[in-house]
């Protein structure tokens, strides 16, 4: 028989118990609908699968066993849901390690969470992590996330999770938002963060934030999502003055965003308003100068200036997020008025994605490498067999898709995105459209790192992750060969994968829904990124020719310059307390309030700024020491990875060194708490001439008596800003 | 079990968070504390995504039985 779908067979089929010839047509049924492309059919197998255990245990076993040898991927799904049903975890697990590879977007996300589930069943914690976190990040479907969040917090009573960050995060709302929780909490756990989630009562914002005894405040936040919704505003369809509405509803979050950010020291996450799919007014909504349509534009515009000027401010902009949803899906009118739900269930994955995205920009976890293979990635066709005239690159409309998606990459840069090239290639291959076609945006010094040769992909993106000086957590990989991808994926697990569609016309769609590169501001550092990457790799060059390091360090001719934080650098400051990992020896995170705090508290600060004959890094390192009785404590010490390895560690604890003399200090107390990625500084102080002073739990101290002079190295030219606002004691 | 009640099931044990549920046609906010505003909105959803099909208001506010639920979506042509 030929049956059009899985399911409609399903449902032929009938309820179990099954004869052998049921059974039989089963094994028929899965045969003949091998892929797994369907999530209502994989549901209703394993429902299937779950009915067939209880009734007739032994049935649903020898029916296990007979799909073994059956070589399909519904078939194997269908045999570990059997095996799940029977309680054979471990066996289940086993059956399901090849489908994870095959699948992509939803049903992957299914056959991720089914695997890290029998995983965590079968008593295996330490494989739950990985599955788990692929079925956060691939999902958009309410009931997976929801279900993904159940299992983490079972397993996580089992066994510690990897994050990489922790946040206290509170969500207050006008609408009932608690259906966000769970899914948010397994967002973020697919991008590595232990969201600690508060829920505020309904439209209780304003007195939650301003109570000194709110649960609130008692929740002592991180972030605080404000999720006010256009309703809540009570805007008339016409209003008589206009910019009066606008100008108050805005002060009032202002003033609201001023008691979150100074008294509670959280930073603030403000939804906009989505423009209502409905207005009585129709076009005119917008149109009249007092429409609420309008109203609400001009008040999201108003917002978006005011987070401008005030910082740890963002905004999260709703109303495109609900466009991109559909907004007719993203209100549910019945869910509105049985219980004020807002937005709707099936588009709260699609809010909690955003807002994700934005909490690992505020968390210092922005992507920082964009990988590309080449062939089918940024042209059609293969370079080393069709030749420059033969590849599908503009002229056509699968080459225009190319360059579209070229333009993109080429913003992406501009934005502080590494693009790397990690190709298959005979190198002169690779680079002649770079060089020669004219219908290449991007050109080789939009391509931080080349790697075009015929090693392992594994081995290249390790080579383009050492020469960039950043983690493999900070690259995404673009890929059109499945078989690539599912390597990488298999070997650096680290690494995100780009699920790429078959379709070049899909590509940025793929990459941007990501939401991987959000940041919330961008520096200069950043716009110059590319560039300073490549002048390092000059810089290396130099280095092979040197005699000696002293020798090279000379030969680059080194100049930095040290100044106090102030208003102009502490975005850049805050952006590198955040996410510098390397060369950084207490790891404390700090946002902008704590940051003004420590400087009210009188701290001494260093903000290093460096440059050499081959181009500026920009504010590279930064340092707060607190006085601490007659000495002063090192709380906080990084420099970026692009400067390291040029004792420039040296010019600035000498600075610091003089700054304590002369202001009578008599000691510098240096801290190093280890984390496991800034082991390269856990003998920095000792390096340097300090000598160990003890430990107290985790933190390490180390002594510098003031009365020692530090020899500053010679070869760098520094210029100190810092001592001059020194106020001698 | 009949298929519409493992499906039933396991929306109930997703839910109340509770994989050892048992599903029964008495079950109502009356006889499970648990069964509470928000819980009855996680009901209807799991529903509504399972057996693909959008209930009105009317139907949200009279399924509060398993045994009422059975019938708002038999009367959907939701069977099995």
């Amino acid at each position: 028989m030929n049956i059009a779908s899985l399911e409609l067979g399903l449902l032929l089929l009938g309820d179990p118990p099954y004869s052998d010839a049921q059974a039989a047509e089963l094994v028929d049924l899965v045969t003949a609908h091998a892929a797994l492309n369907s999530i209502a059919g994989l549901t209703r197998l394993e429902h299937q699968a779950a009915a067939m255990a209880s009734g007739d245990p032994a049935a649903a076993l020898e029916l296990a066993a007979r799909l073994e040898s059956v070589h399909s991927d519904t078939g194997c799904w269908l045999r570990a849901a059997l095996l799940e049903a029977s309680g054979r975890f471990a066996e289940a697990a086993g059956a399901m390690r090849f489908l994870r590879e095959k699948a992509a977007g939803e049903e992957r996300a299914m056959v991720m969470l089914a695997s890290a589930r029998n995983l965590f069943a079968a008593g295996h914690y330490d494989r739950v992590w990985y599955p788990l976190a692929e079925a956060c990040k691939s999902s958009a479907s309410p009931r997976t996330l929801r279900n993904a969040a159940r299992l983490l917090a079972q397993a996580r009573k089992a066994a510690e999770p990897p994050f990489r960050r922790r946040s206290r995060i509170a969500l207050l709302s006008t609408t009932t938002i608690d259906l966000l929780a769970p899914i948010l909490r397994a967002q973020c756990f697919g991008s590595g963060i232990d969201a600690d989630i508060y829920i505020g009562p309904f439209n209780q914002h304003e007195q939650e934030i301003r109570d000194p005894d709110s649960g609130l405040a008692r929740f002592r936040p991180d972030v605080i999502v404000i999720g006010t919704d256009w309703r809540s505003l009570g805007l008339r369809d016409e209003e008589d003055s206009p910019a009066d509405v606008v100008r108050a509803r805005c002060a009032q979050l202002e003033s609201l965003w001023r008691e979150a950010r100074e008294r509670l020291g959280a930073t603030v996450l403000q939804f906009n308003y989505e423009s209502p799919p409905f207005e009585a007014l129709g076009h005119l909504s917008a149109a009249l100068p007092g429409g609420r349509g309008r109203l609400l534009r001009a008040i999201n515009l108003a917002l978006w200036e005011a987070a401008g000027r005030t910082q740890g401010v963002a905004i999260l902009d709703v109303d495109q997020i609900a466009a991109r949803f559909g907004k007719d899906r993203w209100n549910d009118p019945v869910l509105w008025y049985t219980a004020k739900q807002y937005p709707s269930a099936e588009a709260m994955p699609a809010l909690g994605h955003q807002l994700t995205a934005l909490l690992r920009a505020i968390l210092g976890l922005t992507s920082k490498c964009l990988a590309l293979d080449l062939d089918g990635v940024l042209w059609g066709g293969v370079i080393g067999e069709d030749g420059l005239a033969g590849i599908q690159l503009g002229g056509g409309p699968a080459g225009e898709a190319f360059v579209g998606f070229q333009r993109y990459l080429q913003s992406l840069a501009r934005t502080g995105v590494l693009l790397a090239v990690c190709s298959k290639n005979n190198p002169e291959d690779a680079v002649l459209p770079f060089r020669q076609h004219p219908e290449m945006v991007l050109r080789e010094r939009d391509i931080a790192v080349f790697m075009a040769n015929w090693k392992s992909k594994d081995e290249n993106l390790r080579a383009i992750a050492a020469a960039m000086n950043i983690g493999l957590d900070a690259m995404v990989f673009v890929d059109d060969n499945p078989v690539e991808r599912s390597r990488v994926r298999q070997n650096l697990p680290e690494i995100e994968v780009v699920d790429l569609p078959a379709d070049p016309a899909q590509y940025v769609a793929a990459v941007c829904r990501l939401g991987l590169f959000e940041t919330l501001a961008i520096t200069r550092e950043d716009r110059d990124r590319t560039a300073s990457i490549r002048k390092n790799l000059e810089r290396k060059t130099l280095a092979s020719t040197a005699a000696s390091v002293d020798d090279y360090l000379a030969q680059l001719e080194i100049k930095v310059q040290l100044a106090s934080f102030d208003e102009l650098n502490l975005p850049r400051i805050v952006q590198l307390i955040n996410k510098t990992n390397q060369f950084n020896l207490t790891t404390r995170r700090r946002g902008d309030a704590e940051i003004r705090a420590l400087l009210a508290a009188g701290a001494y600060t260093q903000a290093m700024r460096a440059g050499d004959r081959f181009g500026d890094s920009g504010l590279t390192g930064v340092l707060i020491a607190i006085p601490e009785g007659s000495g002063l404590r090192i709380d906080t010490w990084l420099m970026s990875c692009r400067v390291l390895g040029r004792r420039l560690e040296e010019t600035m604890f000498g600075a610091l060194v003089r700054y304590a003399a002369e202001n009578r200090y008599t000691h510098i107390t240096g801290e190093y708490i280890p984390t496991a990625k800034n082991s390269q500084v856990s003998d920095l102080y000792i390096r340097l001439g300090c000598v160990p002073a003890g430990q107290e739990g985790e933190r390490r101290f180390f002594l510098w008596e003031t009365a020692r002079v530090f020899p500053f190295p010679a070869m760098i030219e520094s210029t100190d800003l810092t001592q001059r606002l020194s106020v001698t004691v | 079990m009949a298929l519409i009640d493992q499906r039933l099931q396991q929306i109930f044990r997703e839910a109340f968070e509770n994989d050892k549920l048992t599903l029964a046609d008495s079950l109502s906010p009356e006889t499970m504390p648990a069964w509470d505003s928000l819980a009855h909105v996680k009901l209807m959803m799991g529903c509504e995504e399972e057996f693909g099909v959008k209930f009105t208001i009317e139907e949200t506010v009279e399924s509060t039985s398993v045994a009422k639920l059975k019938a708002v979506l038999a009367s959907k042509g939701v069977g099995r």
